[in-house]
């Protein structure tokens, strides 16, 4: 298998801090085809790591440069990532060193360098460790489910209607009652003009053939893919749509709804889109949310959230990259045990092969059941174990300068990763000893990796996860903290300081909330 | 594996130690009963702790039961290593350091300051020093950390069945086979809502096995509140416990894929059985490494500094 290393000096942010310089001597050293570029965002940098793909017929490809999330969570870069599989390397085999966020710009000084290599080399494991993911293509259903008849759920269903698709509109009250939507004193605000322009909208459609209306209807069950989603209705009622838009602001209504749709929420209990720029997508590319701060933006919402997954229904097919957890089938016993820890319900047990199997359409790739499998059996396809374990060997083999401590930080891929390189492009700082490591929830944090991570040689153990009751996959901190609590008796007896372990909650944007915790835990690690 | 050497036409010959152990395993092979004439037909027992020969023959098969716990044993095995083709690690203490592994969760000067001085019977209590008494090894250790082991046996003890059929094995020139699986996978209890789909505690109380006027016989223990090692431990032990009515303790160790049986186990009961450490009776660490501390990742105390083990020989253990 060749690897390809992309180095991006993100017009010197990276390159005045890491010798690049140095890194792309060490890596060709190692036999790793190595290219540099000023700016991977550009066209011309992308076009150059695209050849350089195609000719050296990399099977995996290391991109060190700014963080991956910028590559999962913007829609102008995660075109690349298309590309790069276009251009024949399996997604699982893209690996990233987030060398700005999480180096260049809250490190500085000694150990810089060092410390890109272990990123870096984590990465190359990464890909050395990762299986190739599925990649399935389906054509999508040209249907959805608008979740709330308010002013952006009625218009978002005219809007779908109108377009060709059929229309699923579902609201716990009566339809047509905005007064649950809207209070009497923003109606009195409004202007003739969109009294005018509700009202129709709204008999326009009780009258379209493309709606059916579900009034004081409830939820009980949402699963599958973008594209290709089943409903569950209070009743039994099952409904096969393409995507989802939700149309409510109500926090009651939200915790009710979030077990059931998992999109992530915010800290006043309401759900959140993935990105504070693009306010109507989810984490899910085929959930949107529509909800303005008035009349106006909820019809500008309920538009842009029509027009985005649009856009994607509209395509003749959508490639799904399956990431779920794998059992081995010959050491699987058929315990159960991943069958009760899976929030999402896509494990049950095979009777007749007394197995466990992953239903893959209800699978969110958390690895919460990957952590309580009691035999190993089961194994994360993004995360696998043999790399988590690599990658901690690889990150404790980093010297740190003097007496400086050497923290392994398991950042989670919905709050405590994002917090982090919000740390960075906030100019905060600590020091270079604290490696990050990405995990996929809190709970794929496995108590056999902190004992891990100890025994070679780091001085504590951080873990930045998602507050409680907003986790991204639910129920993965509960678990991780019920995990933690009978865990540190297996600390205490080896004489390790409980308090060398640390679980921190913190929100994707609270970078300053990151920096205080890990440079206090340092702090407290170098007994200061 | 070196099966190739056995000559199919004499009797294969067998030598037999037990380092830190409590014999049982031999007791076990023993309990094959009129079975052992069988397998005595197969093999030639030329070394054992029951004959009076002092050195180690060369032989095919060398089975040692014990861990290593002091400089005796590790000198024993080191010549056991030298003079067996193949060499078995023979019971759970020879395979993951088993109950005197458990020495590790203190240090040596404690040990011994408790065994020789702190007793309650003891009056003027020293510490015995001579060259005559080895030493006490710094840690426990299973003996693949010693050693290079070709197959093991794991149990506390292994059922006599499962002794005799790896010693069949390896006189056929096969390998000897573990199965894989966890025990659930042979427990023939019924269990009902570990399948149900449903995130929920299992019960809503938990309770140690004595506490209970009855267990049921024919249901899942964690469903009946009662913590057993059967979802973190290796099947093949003929589920002996179970039919009598007692939990797995987790003598079969952990299955191949687990990294160590302690943390596994915490990883998952803890939120499929309610009330923390009551599931644990308030001892996790005793719960979950009973049998197999010394192959835990993090094997001994950390204030505990390691002594130099050779690692010459170390390759580890194939299963």
């Amino acid at each position: 298998m060749s690897i390809g290393l992309c180095l991006c000096k993100c017009n010197r942010t990276i390159s005045d801090v890491v010798n690049i310089d140095a890194l792309f001597d060490w890596y060709r050293e190692q036999g790793i085809d190595v290219m540099g570029c000023d700016e991977l965002c550009s066209a011309d940098c992308q076009n150059e790591l695209l050849n350089n793909i195609r000719e050296n017929e990399w099977s995996g490809i290391v991109i060190g440069a700014c963080s991956p999330k910028h590559y999962e969570t913007t829609k102008n870069q995660s075109a690349i990532l298309q590309s790069i599989a276009d251009a024949g390397i399996n997604p699982n085999k893209i690996a990233f060193a987030n060398l700005r966020e999480q180096l260049a710009l809250p490190n500085s000084g000694d150990g810089v360098l060092e410390k890109a290599k272990c990123l870096i080399d984590v990465a190359i494991s990464k890909i050395e460790h990762s299986a190739d993911v599925l990649v399935e293509e389906i054509p999508p259903r040209r249907s959805a489910l608008i979740i709330g008849a308010s002013i952006s759920g009625v218009f978002a269903a005219l809007r779908l209607a109108d377009a060709g698709y059929k229309v699923h509109i579902v609201d716990k009250g009566e339809i047509g009652d905005f007064s649950e939507y809207i209070t009497p004193e923003e109606l009195a605000k409004i202007d003739v003009s969109l009294t005018c322009a509700m009202t129709p909208s709204f008999a326009g459609i009780k009258m379209h053939p493309n709606v059916v209306m579900y009034p004081e209807t409830t939820l009980t069950d949402v699963y599958g893919r973008v594209g290709d989603y089943t409903v569950q209705l209070e009743g039994g009622e099952i409904l096969k749509v393409g995507g989802i838009i939700v149309c409510v602001r109500d926090a009651e209504l939200t915790s009710k709804l979030r077990p059931i749709l998992h999109i992530d929420i915010d800290s006043e209990g309401y759900f959140r889109p993935k990105n504070p720029a693009f306010v109507v997508e989810t984490r899910d590319p085929g959930k949107y949310l529509a909800v303005g701060d008035d009349v106006r933006s909820d019809i500008l919402a309920a538009d842009s959230a029509v027009l985005s997954l649009t856009s994607i229904l509209d395509k003749n097919e959508i490639n799904h990259i399956i990431e779920v957890s794998e059992v081995d089938e010959d050491v699987c016993g058929g315990c159960g045990t991943c069958v009760k820890t899976c929030m999402f319900h896509a494990t049950s047990i095979d009777l007749a092969r007394n197995v466990s199997v992953t239903d893959a359409t209800r699978c969110v790739g958390c690895g919460n059941c990957v952590v309580a499998c009691p035999t190993g059996a089961r194994d994360l396809v993004r995360y696998p174990n043999s790399y988590m374990i690599d990658a901690i060997r690889i990150l404790g083999g980093f010297k740190t300068s003097g007496a400086s401590p050497k923290v392994l930080a398991m950042l989670c891929d919905g709050s405590g990763y994002p917090a982090a390189d919000r740390a960075g492009l906030m100019g905060l700082t600590y020091p270079t000893g604290v490696l990050p490591l990405r995990v996929s929830c809190a709970g794929r944090v496995d108590t056999q990796f902190i004992l891990y991570a100890f025994k070679v040689g780091f001085d504590g153990v951080f873990i930045g996860e998602c507050p409680e009751g907003a986790c991204h996959n639910i129920v993965g901190n509960t678990d991780l903290a019920r995990r933690a609590n009978l865990f540190r008796a297996v600390l205490r007896s080896r004489a390790i300081d409980t308090d060398r372990l640390r679980i921190e909650e913190i929100s994707p944007l609270e970078g300053d909330l990151f920096v205080e915790a890990i440079n206090e835990f340092v702090d407290e690690l170098r007994g200061d | 594996m070196n099966c190739g050497v056995i000559d199919m036409g004499e009797k294969v010959q067998v030598a037999t130690t037990w380092l830190q152990s409590c014999s049982g395993c031999h007791i076990s092979l023993l309990d094959l009963h009129e079975e052992l004439l069988d397998v005595l037909d197969l093999i030639e027992i030329v070394y054992s702790p029951l004959m009076d020969i002092k050195e180690i023959p060369r032989v095919t098969v060398g089975l040692v039961e014990g861990a290593v716990a002091n400089d005796y044993n590790e000198e024993v095995l080191r010549e056991m290593r030298e003079q067996s083709d193949i060499l078995v690690a023979f019971g759970t203490c020879a395979c993951f350091g088993g109950i005197p592994g458990m020495r590790n969760l203190h240090l040596l000067q404690d040990v011994l300051a408790r065994a020789y001085v702190e007793t309650e019977s003891t009056v003027d209590g020293i510490i015995p020093e001579s060259p005559e008494i080895p030493a006490l090894k710094q840690h426990v250790h299973a003996i693949s950390d010693i050693v290079k082991v070709d197959y093991m046996i794991p149990g506390c003890p292994p059922p006599p069945q499962m002794i005799k059929n790896a010693i069949v094995a390896l006189v056929n020139g096969e390998e000897i086979v573990l199965p894989t699986k966890n025990l659930c996978n042979d427990c023939k209890r019924k269990h009902d809502s570990m399948l149900i789909p449903k995130r929920a505690f299992l019960t809503e109380a938990v309770q140690s096995a004595p506490e209970l006027d009855k267990i049921d016989r024919d249901k899942c223990f964690l469903e009946q509140g009662v913590m057993c090692m059967g979802p973190a431990t290796r099947t093949g032990c003929g589920s002996r416990c179970l039919d009598a009515n007692m939990p797995c303790r987790g003598c079969m160790g952990p299955t191949p894929d687990a990294l160590e049986q302690g943390a596994k186990i915490v990883n998952a009961l803890a939120s499929i059985l309610p009330a923390g450490g009551l599931m644990f009776n308030e001892d996790v660490v005793g719960t979950g490494y009973r049998y197999s501390l010394p192959v835990s990742i993090y094997p001994h105390r950390a204030d505990d500094l390691e002594e130099e083990v050779n690692e010459e020989e170390n390759e580890g253990d194939e299963q």
